[in-house]
């Protein structure tokens, strides 16, 4: 048998025992001191079975912004979490926001007050949040405060269901 | 066997299931501590996609990383014992008819 046969029967049979399929996420956001909630966030994903990356700490041979354009557009990466919570990242999804590819991959979070459907925010970003949303769908509210999850939630929960989407043969 | 294991060997078997991935761990058999551009030269993959295939080989534990100064300081790349040990497991070695070289 080839090893190549012998690893999809292998992973067939790890995803059989566990119900679980194979799924690697990307998780963008502020850097700084505010990446150590990315990381937080990250364990708490593996812990669940799946892959997370980080850019600035799994990619640490190039600047970001010279390669997560051809990475989220090319790679077998199956979601890509942005969390907007700084003008780095506000720029992140400017670029990304209308590449086909990386829509379709794209899960926003955004503070509830500067969210389309929830906040009173008329600012231009805003404006391309609603946009983004008519679009492709995946802008999320976050707070962490009364209604709102914080982004942890809202990314463990969406990442586990598209996992059961992918076992289910439904993705 | 414990989940915690499973869901750790699903990530390796998931990563390695990818033409490209199992392509730079033989080249890294192949050559081991070699650079970054010489990977790319060898598996002939873009940067950034080397870059990111890298990162996640090293991230589930099957590649290393170090920067040395050899030189020239350049990061220098090996694969760990766990890849040897899933490589012989699954009997890639012996089909590498390649001889072993140090870079």
């Amino acid at each position: 048998m080839s090893y190549k046969r012998k690893i999809r029967e292998e992973l067939s049979e790890l995803e059989r025992k566990l119900n679980e399929r194979y799924m690697v996420v990307a998780l963008l956001g502020a850097g700084g001191k505010r990446i150590d909630e990315r990381r937080k966030i990250g364990r708490r994903l593996e812990s669940d079975g799946i892959v997370a990356l980080i850019p600035e700490d799994d990619f640490p041979e190039f600047a970001p912004s010279l390669i997560e354009e051809v990475i989220f557009e090319k790679a077998d990466i199956d979601l890509v979490f942005i969390n907007i919570e700084s003008w780095g990242t506000v720029a992140e999804f400017a670029q990304f926001h209308d590449k086909k590819e990386i829509a379709a991959k794209l899960r926003v979070l955004v503070q509830h007050s500067y969210h389309p459907l929830y906040g009173a925010s008329t600012s231009y970003l805003t404006d391309l949040y609603l946009t983004h949303l008519a679009k492709y769908g995946h802008v999320y509210a976050c707070g962490g405060r009364g209604r709102f999850p914080t982004p942890e939630r809202v990314i463990r929960i969406l990442a586990k269901r598209f996992r059961e989407l992918k076992f289910l043969g439904k993705i | 066997m414990k989940m915690k294991e499973l869901r750790q060997k699903l990530k390796i078997y998931g990563t390695l299931n990818n033409e490209d991935r199992l392509n730079i761990l033989i080249a890294l058999y192949n050559n081991p501590g070699i650079s970054f551009n010489d990977l790319a030269r060898s598996v002939k993959i873009d940067k950034p996609l080397l870059a990111y295939h890298v990162g996640l080989l090293r991230h589930v534990g099957l590649v290393e990383s170090r920067y040395e100064r050899s030189g020239r300081k350049t990061t220098k790349y090996r694969l760990t014992d766990q890849a040897l040990k899933v490589l012989e497991e699954l009997k890639v070695i012996e089909k590498i008819k390649l001889p072993r070289t140090v870079a």
